[in-house]
């Protein structure tokens, strides 16, 4: 093949790439439009209906040394616009004094919980319940296992039908549980839903309490919002649509107790451990033949930090791009599997192509057309072409977005908060994207030769505490 | 009507509905008290720990945060509070509410939708009783209407 | 020679997917901008209306021969002011029902109501619907009886509230239709809908329905309609049981509703079911209404392999009817199965909490 067969064969691949995935996401965008005009029209009345109607929810959240904000993080839970839950907090054998600050703050007595292993974790030491708060229960146990394996010990614990697992220092809407119960009660199939999750950098918190949304002045951060707002109100929603939401995120899931348990609780062996639970429901679920759904809400139900430096963002990102492929590769039979539907048929392979490999594609679609043009063997206006379309895609796609969260929640309070977003949503494509694509490209070169990963306590900046 | 004294009785009203708030509080102040409205528990719970008790309470029982019984108890609970009259207001498929405020000390209950004359009825007989009179009759549980 | 001139056509697609794309997103952004400045302008106008609208409509609703100076009511004003004399219709009842009523037809709401009963907004519609309901317009029937059977489960549910609000009786067996045939009714809002109706009304409507419905239908509906009336609850379920004891899931169902004593005996042979929702259930009907005579059966419960039903089963022994301190130290020394003791443990610590 000649050079220049190959050249041309790499652009028609790089922006047939980008025309189908921009297409692709359009078309979830527009679904999730005409999804979310209905799901606010039918919102109010809704709410009237519903308003009395409780399902009970066990709130299982896993603490590893955070005795300087447990406290404010279990008060804030238990202020939730919500009748009828419970807070399981698992103390991952926390080395500082976690417990000890719950035992004060909370009057927590050892109780002799009739506790059963359903999921076999790390042994449990004690349960303990809280004097001033009935519906407030420790479980301390050994560490080990990370995240899922606290998760399952308190699974084993929760005595609710679904349960929300998520971080302690994010921040729940009041009325989250209120939304996020409803796919539940409208469907009994549902076994799993996600909501759309926010940033809360920026925004004003007292007492673990979202007071006051406003943007971050870090840019890396402003460039998050965008980023969140593309993936959950563009993406997420466009897939729940159509029952294709393979991955329900990490900091806000609410997930059918015993469909979870019967498919072995969250695995401690993989890094995205929430990520790799939905697609794996997705694939035992559609291999039993069960009808089920995987519901989202568009509703923004969590606030969650940000990382502010470049070194952090990166650990996150590396660590989900990773977490991504496991999930993808620990279940490869949904693909293409008999009776999976669109969780198999369309998000699976599309997350494979757009989502694992795309960093492949962009990273190497630049550096081919970089060095085409560099040694002269393609010209500047079309190397430009290319850079533009990419570029113009990525705007628009950012754009939609806006538009998605115009039409609906308006969270941000201030027209200049829309200019802002929208100027960012521009800027990100030059610089925060590519480098997106080389971060995860490097975690997907680790992954392939099994490279450990660096798992690092992530940096949290906790200034909106208090 | 009630208390022969200048000053204006207050009334503490716990709702979290808008308009059954202002519902409430538009009843009240024609029959002159001073109102004071909170829209949540958590808010109430505050105010019952730091301020100086009412005249009379009307207390919703589904309320975010702290429900109305909690609410009572405290109330009950607190020597300020706790001969402070409260009326409950409830809705008609939770009737067994009523009975269970009732039963934590509650002295009267209404059911949503209710009959404005009727609730202005209740609460005149409530406050016949002047207030500020020495010893007021312990009111434990009462008879329902 | 240029190296491009091969590749014309795909560098003049890149242009164009390039304008075009920056000429969406730009419009994308005008949209964007203009829903907000609508919405804000709504959000004003909606202050505004409740602000001027809002002491009058109290003052009509509570005050008798209050005749306030009305003000204007443009058209755009009306779906706003609608909302809020439904919202205070649901505050509401008796004389002062009827006053906002009769200021309603003043206002012409139920021309308007009849109107935006065609709106292709399903907000449009259900406030139309309630407005109807309210105003309790017999006119109304045949499209709310359409409206009764809408593919949208809350259109049709208002409807067949406003239905019950017009004549319950009349309404009772399109809605017990409805009942039967729709699972997207929430259980707790269908229950408030028929209490409303009023007991007497749905008594024996929903008598004949549980006893006529497919078996597979019954267990999510009985809770609920036992809420409306729980003796018929509690009598529904006793004919149930006859009828379908082997049908497991109603069974689990009929056993939360009952509230007769003496059927516990005939219902002992479940504690060996195989379903463990049936003796999670069978232990609370026994706490419910048994005496001391199912103290063995309860011992036996405690040692079940379910942690819901070693649960259940250890809060009913300390709820039994004749149930003292000695009598429960007094099972608690015969407990053999550790899995019992630790629960009775559990219950009892619990309990001391409060």
């Amino acid at each position: 093949m000649s050079l220049r067969g190959f050249l041309e064969g790499i652009q028609w691949l790089f922006l047939g790439y980008f025309i189908v995935l921009n297409s692709i996401y359009l078309g979830l965008a527009f679904t999730a439009l005409f999804g979310l005009r209905r799901y606010m029209k039918g919102i109010s009345a809704a709410e009237r209906v519903y308003s009395h109607l409780q399902m009970p929810v066990s709130l299982v959240v896993p603490a590893y040394n955070e005795s300087a904000t447990i406290a404010t993080s279990i008060r804030a839970l238990l202020q939730l616009r919500y009748q009828h839950f419970e807070v399981i907090i698992v103390n991952d054998g926390s080395k500082d004094d976690t417990l000890a600050v719950m035992t004060r703050e909370f009057q927590l007595q050892p109780f002799p919980e009739a506790y059963r292993v359903q999921i076999k974790t790390k042994p449990v030491r004690g349960v303990y319940r809280s004097l001033t708060h009935p519906n407030l229960r420790v479980i301390d146990k050994e560490n080990g296992g990370g995240k899922a394996d606290a998760t399952n010990a308190g699974i084993n614990a929760a005595r609710h039908p679904i349960f929300y697992c998520g971080d302690a220092d994010s921040v729940l809407d009041p009325h989250s549980l209120e939304h996020v119960v409803r796919p539940f009660l409208e469907d009994p199939r549902t076994v799993a839903c996600g909501g759309t999750v926010r940033i809360i950098n920026g925004c004003v918190v007292r007492g673990g309490v979202l007071e006051k949304v406003g943007l971050p002045r870090n840019p890396l951060a402003l460039v998050q919002v965008v980023e969140y707002l593309r993936a959950f109100l563009g993406g997420r929603l466009g897939w729940s649509a159509i029952n294709g939401m393979l991955i329900v995120s990490g900091a806000f899931g609410v997930f059918h107790r015993d469909t979870v348990v019967a498919a072995g609780g969250f695995r401690a062996d993989v890094i995205g451990e929430d990520m790799e639970m939905t697609v794996r429901l997705h694939r035992k679920l559609s291999e039993r033949g069960v009808r089920y759904r995987v519901a989202f809400i568009p509703d923004p139900v969590c606030w969650t930090d940000a990382p502010e430096d470049l070194a952090t963002l990166a650990k996150q990102r590396k660590r989900w791009h990773r977490g991504l492929a496991e999930s993808l590769w620990e279940n490869r039979k949904l693909c293409f599997a008999k009776n999976s539907g669109s969780a198999g048929w369309l998000a699976f392979p599309f997350f494979v192509l757009f989502e694992l490999l795309s960093p492949v594609i962009e990273v190497g679609g630049f550096l081919v057309m970089g060095t085409a043009f560099a040694i002269g063997m393609m010209s500047g206006t079309s190397f430009l072409a290319f850079v533009a379309a990419a570029f113009a895609l990525g705007v628009m796609l950012s754009t939609t977005a806006l538009l998605l969260e115009e039409l609906s929640f308006h969270t941000y309070p201030k027209a200049r908060h829309v200019f802002a977003l929208f100027v960012v949503a521009i800027l990100e494509n030059f610089g925060y994207r590519q480098v997106m694509s080389v971060w995860k490209l490097d975690a997907l070169y680790g992954w392939l030769t099994g490279r450990r990963i660096l798992w690092g306590d992530m940096k949290r900046k906790a200034n909106w505490q208090q | 009507m009630n208390s022969e004294s200048n000053a204006p009785q207050r009334l503490l009203i716990v709702e979290d509905d808008v308009h059954m708030a202002y519902l409430l509080g538009y009843l009240a102040e024609r029959e002159r008290f001073t109102v004071e409205t909170i829209a949540d528990g958590r808010k109430a719970a505050e105010r019952i720990d730091a301020g100086p008790a009412v005249d009379l309470v009307l207390l919703d029982v589904m309320l975010p945060y702290t429900d109305g019984f909690e609410l009572l108890a405290r109330m009950r609970a607190n020597p300020v509070w706790k001969d402070v009259p409260v009326i409950i207001l409830t809705s008609k498929t939770r009737e067994h509410d009523a009975v269970r405020a009732l039963s934590l000390g509650a002295d009267d209950y209404l059911t949503k939708p209710f009959s404005p004359p009727e609730l202005v009825a209740r609460i005149r007989r409530r406050l016949h009783r002047p207030p500020e009179a020495p010893q007021r009759p312990t009111r434990k549980k009462k008879r329902t209407p | 020679m240029d190296l491009n001139t091969g590749s014309d056509l795909v560098v003049t697609l890149a242009w164009r997917s390039a304008q075009v794309a920056a000429i969406a997103a730009a419009l994308m952004l005008a949209t964007a901008l203009i829903v907000r400045r609508y919405l804000q302008w709504q959000e004003r106008l909606h202050a505004r209306v409740i602000g001027n609208w809002r002491p009058l409509l109290t003052q009509i609703a509570i005050e008798e021969g209050a005749t306030p100076e009305l003000p204007k009511l443009p058209a755009r004003h009306l779906p706003f002011l609608m909302e809020e004399w439904n919202a205070l219709h649901d505050a509401v009842r008796g004389e002062s029902s009827t006053r906002l009523n009769d200021l309603a037809l003043r206002l012409g709401f139920d021309a308007a109501a009849r109107h935006l009963m065609n709106s292709r907004e399903v907000g449009k519609q259900i406030l139309a619907i309630r407005t109807l309901g309210h105003l309790r317009d017999p006119t109304a029937w045949k499209s709310l009886q359409e409206q009764l059977v809408s593919v949208n489960a809350l259109v049709s549910f208002y409807a067949a509230a406003a239905l019950v609000q017009i004549d319950a009786q009349r309404a009772m067996p399109g809605i017990m239709l409805q009942v039967a045939e729709r699972e997207s009714w929430p259980g707790e809002a269908m229950a408030r809908l028929l209490v409303d109706a009023g007991a007497d009304v749905a008594r024996e409507p929903i008598r004949a329905l549980m006893l006529s419905l497919a078996p597979a239908k019954v267990p999510p509906l009985l809770p609920w309609l036992a809420h409306v009336d729980a003796v018929l609850g509690s009598e529904v379920a006793t004919e149930l049981l006859k009828r379908h004891g082997g049908d497991d899931h109603i069974v689990a169902a009929a056993l939360l509703v009952l509230l007769e004593p003496s059927v516990l005996p005939d219902l002992r042979h479940y504690a060996s079911s195989a379903d463990a929702d049936i003796r999670k259930n069978l232990a609370l009907a026994i706490g419910h209404l048994g005496d001391l005579a199912e103290t063995e059966l309860l011992m036996q419960l405690m040692g079940d392999r379910v942690w819901w039903v070693r649960y259940r089963a250890a809060q009913a022994l300390l709820k039994l009817r004749g149930m003292t301190a000695e009598g429960i130290e007094a099972v608690r020394a015969r407990l053999i199965d550790p899995y019992a003791l630790d629960m009775l443990k559990h219950v009892r610590a619990e309990e001391s909490l409060g």
